[in-house]
C-alpha cells in the first residue's frame, strides 16, 4: 500500500471537509428532529431533561465512533422492507445481491467483507448466528417493527465480544407501553411477489406491555434469463469432468424463488423484566449466480435458514449509583435438512445440513459515580454446541438422529466411504469494562476493555479508547482506537464438500479430483482501527458527517490450498487437490464516509435530502508477497435521495446509488464487475381516506425498483459462478396497510 | 467519476441555494421542540364539541399563537410533520379577536402576561383550548400551563377552564398533570 498517497487522499478529504464549514455559520446544537420528539409520550416527555442533553442525543453524539440511526418515519418514507434495503443506502456499505449461493448476498463494511464480520441485535439481543455462519441479510431481517435502526460501524468487541468485528446493528421495536398499535399490511408486486405483516402493541394491564408480530413473504423474483439473454444461453449441464449430464435440449426454466417468515414476542412487566422470542425463516435459491452449464434450475435446490432466540432480562436498581442487568438467552441457528445443492460439484443432487445453539448468561452492572462518570462492567458465560455446515449428503439429515447415527456416505462412493460429522461443543467467558467519563463542557471519553477465553483457541484482549471533543455546541469531533476480533466458526474451521468418481489409485484408494477439506487449527483474525470523525451543524436541519478510517486486520481467513494426495481426511479416499480455510494474510484498509444530511420545511410541505459519498482502498498481503485488491469492495460509493411530503400524509421518495468498479469475491483475483446507478422509487399516501367510517388510518404505497430498467451486475460469489452476477430489472410493488 | 461527482455534489447543494425560496430553515431548541410535542400530544386526550360532527377531515385544525415568543415557528413546522386527529394542521400567528374564535388550541407565550386577562375573558368560554408556558397563568385560567420543574418540562392543568370551554379532558392526561384550581 502506497501509504504516503493515501494520507494526501486523506488530507484532501479532511480538507475538503473543513472548507465546507463556515467559520462564522449561524449554528446552533444539533439535536433530533421534530419528529423524533413527536414519537415520545407525554411521560417520556415529561422526563427529558431540558438544561442538558437529552438521552436520545447522547446515544447518538456521545457513543464512541460512528453511528447512524434510521428512524420509523424514515423507513417507512424511504420504503425499506428489510435490513439489506436500509444497509443498500448506508455509507461505506457495498452490498452485492443474488451472488453467492450460501448465503445469496454479501455485505462489506468499510471494505472488509462477510456477513458473519457484524452482529444483528433485536432490542440489544442478538438474533444473527450464535456460532458465526454467514447469513443472508434480506427478508428476514424485516423493520415493519422497527422503531429505529442503530448502526455503530467499526469494531466493537470491546463491549459485544467476538463477530463485532465491522459493526453491530440493533433494530429496536416499539416499546408497547407507549405505542397502542394494532397494524396489519399487505403488499403484492410483479413476478408474484407477496408481504404481509401482522403488529400489535399493547399495554395489557398498566404494570405489563406486549408487543408481537411477524411477517411472511414470497416472491417468484424475475426471470433473469429473459433479462440477460447472454448470460443464460442455453446449453448442456455438465459434470466436472465435462460430460454432459443434462442436454441443451432439455433444458429446465429458470427459477429463482425466495420465501421469508419471521415471528417475535416482547413482554415487558413493571420497566424490571423482559421476556423475548424471536424466529426468522429464509429460503434462497443455491442456484443463484450460478453459470447454466454449472447447475440446473430446481424449484427445491434452496438453501433454508432458520434462526430463533428466546430470552429473559431483568433490570435491578441496587442503590440510587448502582443498577444490574441481567440477561439469559438460548438461540439457535439451523441450516434447515431440505436445503440442497444441484450444481456439479454436488453431482447435481446433494444436501446440506448445519447447526448451532448458544446458551448465555450474562451479568452487567452499572455505577453512576455521580452525574458525569460512570462505570459499566460485565460477565458473560456462553456455551455452544455447532454440528458444522456438512459435506455434500445424498439424503437429506435426519434430525431425530444422532450424528453418528445417520449411516450416510460421501457422494460417488458407491457407499464405501461414510460421511464424518465434526460435532463441537466450546464455551466462551467474557469480562467487560467501561468507564465513560464527561470532564467538562467541551471534553468526554469512554476507555473500555473485553477479556474473552474461548475453549477453541485462545484468549483475546479487545480495548477501545473514544474521545470526544466539542469545541463548539455545534460540532463534535470523535477520536477512536478499537481492537476487535472475528471468532472462526465451526462452519468455516470444519466445512468440508466435495465428491469422487469411480477411479482409485494404486492402493486401492478412490480418487476425489478436489475436495475442500478442514482446519480445526483454524484462528480468529484480529483487526486494529482507528477513527477520526467529524460532525458539524450548520443548523439543526443540516450537518455534515465524515469520517476517516485506518484499519489493520491481521490472520485474514480465506481459500488457501491444501495438502495434495492426502488419503488421511477421508480413509479409502485419495483427494488429488485440497483447499482449506486458512489464516493467510494482513490487510490494510484505508477510507473516509462524507454525509450531508438537509431539511426544510414550508407550509405544510417538507424535503429531507440525504447524500454521502464513501472512499475505501487497501491491499490484502501475503506472506508469499502476493498483494491483492479488497474483496467485494468499489473504491466509490453515492448514495443520495430526497424525500418530499406534503400535508404530512403525502410523500415520494427517489433513491439513487452509484457504486464504482466492485472486486471480484477472491482477492486474488483481477476482475472488477463495471460500475452502475441505480435509481428506486417509494412514494405513499397516509390516510387516504381521512376519517370514513371504517377506512380511518387505511395507508396505500407503491415502490419501483430500478426504474429506468436497466441491467446491472454485482460481483458475484463461488467458482460456479458469474463473476459479475445478473441483478433484477424494473419490478413494482404496491402494498395497503390499515391501523386499527 | 469526476464529472460524475461534481454532477452529484451540485445535484446535492441545489436546495441550498438562495434561489429557492423556502421558508424558514427554523433551528429549534430541545425545550422548544419538547414544549411543541406536548401541545401536539394534548390534542390526542381532549375532545372538542365540533368532533361529534362527521367530515371534519378536510376542515383544518387550528393552532394560534400570541406574542412575541419563538415558539410560532416551531409550530408551523409541526403542520410539516403531522396531523392531529387526522386533520391538517395551520398555524396562525397573533390571529384577530375574529379570527381567534375559530382556534382549537390558542398558545399564550410570557410577552403577553399582562394582557392575558383580556384574552381569558374574550376566549375563554369558546372551545379552544389556551395553553401557556408562563409561571403562574394556571391559576390565572389558562387551561394547560408548562413549566420548568428542575430542568424537566412539566404541566398543570386547571380543569375548571377546561369545562369553562366545553372541552372534555381524557382521565389519561389528568393522571399525568398537576391539577390546579384558579387563585390557589
Amino acid at each position: 500500500m502506497n501509504w504516503d498517497k493515501l494520507c494526501r487522499q486523506l488530507g484532501c478529504l479532511l480538507l475538503g471537509v473543513l472548507v465546507l464549514i463556515p467559520s462564522g455559520a449561524e449554528a446552533k446544537s444539533g439535536k433530533p428532529g421534530l419528529a423524533g420528539y413527536l414519537e415520545l409520550s407525554l411521560k417520556e416527555l415529561g422526563e427529558l431533561d431540558v438544561t442538558t442533553p437529552s438521552r436520545v442525543e447522547e446515544k447518538l453524539v456521545d457513543s464512541p465512533g460512528t453511528t447512524v440511526v434510521i428512524s420509523r418515519r424514515q423507513i417507512e418514507e424511504r420504503g425499506y422492507t428489510n435490513l439489506l434495503d436500509l444497509l443498500q443506502d448506508m455509507p461505506g456499505v457495498d452490498v452485492n445481491q443474488k451472488s453467492v449461493e450460501e448465503w445469496f448476498n454479501q455485505v462489506t463494511f468499510r471494505g472488509n467483507t462477510g456477513n458473519n464480520k457484524f452482529i444483528i441485535l433485536l432490542n440489544g439481543v442478538r438474533i444473527s448466528s450464535p456460532t458465526g455462519e454467514h447469513i443472508p441479510i434480506s427478508d428476514n431481517f424485516p423493520l415493519f417493527n422497527a422503531k429505529q435502526v442503530e448502526i455503530a460501524y467499526g469494531s466493537v468487541s470491546a463491549v459485544y465480544g467476538a463477530d463485532a468485528f465491522t459493526g453491530v446493528i440493533n433494530i429496536i421495536t416499539q416499546d408497547p407501553e407507549h405505542l397502542d398499535e394494532f397494524r396489519v399490511s399487505a403488499t403484492g408486486g410483479s413476478d408474484d411477489y407477496f408481504n404481509n405483516f401482522v403488529n400489535i402493541s399493547k399495554s395489557l394491564t398498566p404494570s405489563v406491555h406486549m408487543a408481537m408480530g411477524g411477517h411472511w413473504q414470497s416472491s417468484e423474483n424475475p426471470d433473469l434469463s429473459e433479462a440477460y439473454p447472454g448470460e443464460f444461453q442455453k446449453v448442456s449441464a455438465l459434470h466436472t469432468d465435462g460430460t454432459v449430464f443434462r442436454a441443451r435440449d432439455d433444458r429446465e426454466h429458470f427459477t429463482a424463488a425466495t420465501q421469508s417468515h419471521t415471528a417475535y414476542l416482547d413482554l415487558r412487566i413493571k420497566d424490571k423484566l423482559t421476556f423475548g422470542f424471536n424466529r426468522s425463516f429464509f429460503s434462497h435459491p443455491t442456484t443463484i449466480g450460478v453459470k447454466p452449464e454449472k447447475t440446473v434450475f430446481d424449484r427445491d435446490a434452496v438453501w433454508e435458514t432458520q434462526l430463533e432466540n428466546y430470552y429473559g432480562k431483568g433490570k435491578f436498581d441496587f442503590t440510587d449509583k448502582l443498577s444490574g442487568i441481567t440477561l439469559l438467552n438460548y438461540s439457535t441457528y439451523e441450516t434447515l435438512p431440505f436445503t440442497k445443492f444441484t450444481n456439479n460439484f454436488a453431482k447435481f443432487n446433494a444436501f446440506k445440513y448445519a447447526s448451532g445453539k448458544e446458551i448465555k448468561l450474562e451479568q452487567q452492572l452499572n455505577y453512576q459515580f455521580d452525574q458525569d462518570h460512570k462505570i459499566s462492567s460485565g460477565l458473560t458465560i456462553e456455551h455452544f454446541n455447532s454440528i458444522p455446515k456438512t459435506a455434500d449428503l445424498p439424503s437429506p439429515y435426519n434430525e431425530d438422529k444422532e450424528p453418528g447415527e445417520q449411516n450416510l456416505f460421501h457422494i460417488g462412493s458407491n457407499g464405501t466411504l461414510p460421511i464424518e460429522f465434526f460435532e463441537q461443543d466450546y464455551n466462551n467467558y467474557g469480562f467487560f469494562s467501561q468507564i465513560q467519563s464527561k470532564w467538562n463542557d467541551w471534553f468526554s471519553s469512554t476507555l473500555g476493555f473485553r477479556y474473552d477465553y474461548d475453549t477453541r483457541f485462545y484468549s483475546t484482549v479487545n480495548p477501545r479508547l473514544n474521545l470526544t471533543f466539542k469545541p463548539a455546541d455545534s460540532a463534535i469531533l470523535k477520536l477512536l482506537y478499537a481492537e476487535a476480533f472475528l471468532a472462526p466458526s465451526p462452519n468455516r474451521a470444519y466445512a468440508h464438500f466435495g465428491s469422487f468418481g469411480n477411479t482409485f489409485d494404486g492402493s486401492g484408494n478412490r480418487i476425489s479430483s478436489f475436495f475442500h477439506i478442514t482446519n480445526p487449527d483454524l484462528g480468529p483474525e484480529k483487526s486494529r482501527t482507528f477513527e477520526a470523525s467529524l460532525q458539524y451543524f450548520f443548523t439543526s436541519n443540516f450537518s455534515v458527517r465524515s469520517s476517516v478510517y485506518v484499519t489493520e486486520i491481521k490472520d485474514v481467513i480465506t481459500d488457501a490450498d491444501g495438502p495434495s494426495n492426502d488419503t488421511t481426511f477421508i480413509p479409502g479416499g485419495n483427494l488429488t487437490k485440497t483447499a482449506i480455510f486458512d489464516n493467510v494474510g494482513t490487510a490494510n484498509i484505508v477510507g473516509a464516509d462524507l454525509t450531508l444530511d438537509k431539511q426544510v420545511f414550508w407550509d405544510s410541505k417538507s424535503l429531507k435530502f440525504w447524500i454521502n459519498y464513501s472512499w475505501v482502498d487497501g491491499t490484502i498481503e501475503e506472506p508469499n508477497g502476493v498483494s491483492s485488491r479488497l474483496p467485494l469492495t468499489a473504491k466509490h460509493k453515492i448514495k443520495t435521495g430526497f424525500t418530499f411530503t406534503y400535508l404530512k400524509d403525502y410523500f415520494v421518495t427517489p433513491r439513487l446509488i452509484w457504486i464504482d468498479k466492485t472486486n471480484h469475491f477472491r482477492f486474488n483475483r483481477s476482475e472488477q464487475v463495471s460500475s452502475y446507478a441505480l435509481l428506486n422509487l417509494h412514494a405513499g399516501i397516509r390516510n387516504i381516506f381521512g376519517d370514513h367510517e371504517g377506512w380511518q388510518n387505511f395507508s396505500a404505497y407503491l415502490t419501483i425498483l430500478n426504474v429506468p430498467d436497466v441491467n446491472y451486475f454485482n460481483a458475484g460469489g463461488g467458482s460456479n459462478s458469474f463473476g459479475s452476477s445478473p441483478q433484477d430489472p424494473r419490478r413494482f410493488f404496491f402494498g395497503v396497510r390499515k391501523d386499527f | 467519476m469526476l464529472r460524475i461527482l461534481t454532477a452529484l455534489l451540485i445535484f446535492a447543494f441545489l436546495p441550498f441555494t438562495p434561489s429557492v425560496s423556502l421558508a424558514q430553515d427554523n433551528q429549534l431548541e430541545h425545550e422548544e421542540l419538547v414544549k411543541i410535542s406536548y401541545i401536539y400530544n394534548f390534542a390526542k386526550f381532549i375532545q372538542w364539541p365540533e368532533e361529534s360532527r362527521s367530515k371534519l377531515a378536510n376542515e383544518p385544525f387550528l393552532i394560534c399563537s400570541v406574542g412575541k415568543g419563538s415558539l410560532f415557528s416551531g409550530l408551523s413546522r409541526l403542520s410539516a410533520e403531522a396531523k392531529i386527529k387526522n386533520r391538517v394542521i395551520r398555524v396562525l400567528s397573533n390571529p384577530s379577536d375574529e379570527n381567534r374564535k375559530d382556534c382549537h388550541i390558542l398558545f399564550v407565550d410570557s410577552s403577553e402576561a399582562q394582557s392575558l386577562e383580556s384574552i381569558l375573558s374574550k376566549v375563554g368560554k369558546l372551545p379552544i383550548l389556551i395553553v401557556g408556558d408562563t409561571p403562574g397563568y394556571g391559576k390565572s385560567g389558562v387551561a394547560i400551563n408548562l413549566v420548568n420543574v428542575s430542568g424537566k418540562i412539566k404541566f398543570e392543568i386547571n380543569r375548571k377552564s377546561i369545562l369553562r370551554a366545553g372541552l372534555t379532558v381524557s382521565s389519561q392526561l389528568l393522571e399525568l398533570g398537576k391539577i390546579i384550581g384558579e387563585g390557589e
